[in-house]
């Protein structure tokens, strides 16, 4: 079972960051970007673990969650505006 | 010591697919888009710093980028709002 050696936390956490970073970077939509981004915080959330920087772990935790909300906040905001802007667009078509 | 490798060959490709993904990437026409690729740049940076045990480093770098993408996403609700050409 020499393929098991290759299972540890820092391998683990490595593909999970790789995968993250792809999805971030081939999908198109802002909210799958969002998705994949937090699984590429867990990532690398796993290899501050596995360098046993707890502390440094403790506030990564924290702070990347906050990270997260505030781009949902901007996405939901920024569809927001570009359907007014649609809508006021259509408006002075009409008339 | 195979972790280190691990931690530093991953942090190298992520910065270098984030920074190529940042100028080429699809879909880069929207500013949101671009600011969300360089995310992945950042991350990759926090990977170096923590293959080098730079912790008090790595825990600004967290926090500052944390706040850089509050203000530079406001920035562009707020051009767009005023429907300035970016």
């Amino acid at each position: 079972m020499a393929f098991l050696d290759f299972i540890n936390i820092s391998t683990v956490s490595a593909a999970v960051s790789l995968i993250g970073a792809a999805g971030i970077i081939l999908l198109p939509k802002p909210v799958d970007k969002v998705i994949m981004f937090t699984l590429l915080e867990g990532g690398f959330l796993g290899m501050i673990v596995a360098a046993k920087y707890l502390d440094v772990a403790v506030a990564a935790a924290i702070l990347d969650p906050i990270s997260t909300v505030i781009l949902l906040i901007a996405v939901i905001k920024i569809n927001d505006v570009r359907k007014e802007k649609l809508k006021a667009q259509e408006e002075m078509n009409i008339a | 010591m195979l972790d280190i490798y691990v931690w530093f060959y991953t942090g190298c490709a992520l910065m270098i697919l984030g920074s190529i993904a940042t100028v080429i990437g699809p879909g880069v026409k929207d500013p949101v888009i671009r600011t969300l690729n360089t995310e992945v740049a950042a991350v990759g940076v926090s990977m170096i710093f923590l293959t080098y045990n730079h912790t008090i480093a790595l825990l600004t770098f967290v926090a500052s980028t944390l706040i850089i993408t509050m203000i530079l996403l406001r920035a562009i609700v707020r051009l767009e709002e005023m429907e300035a050409k970016v």
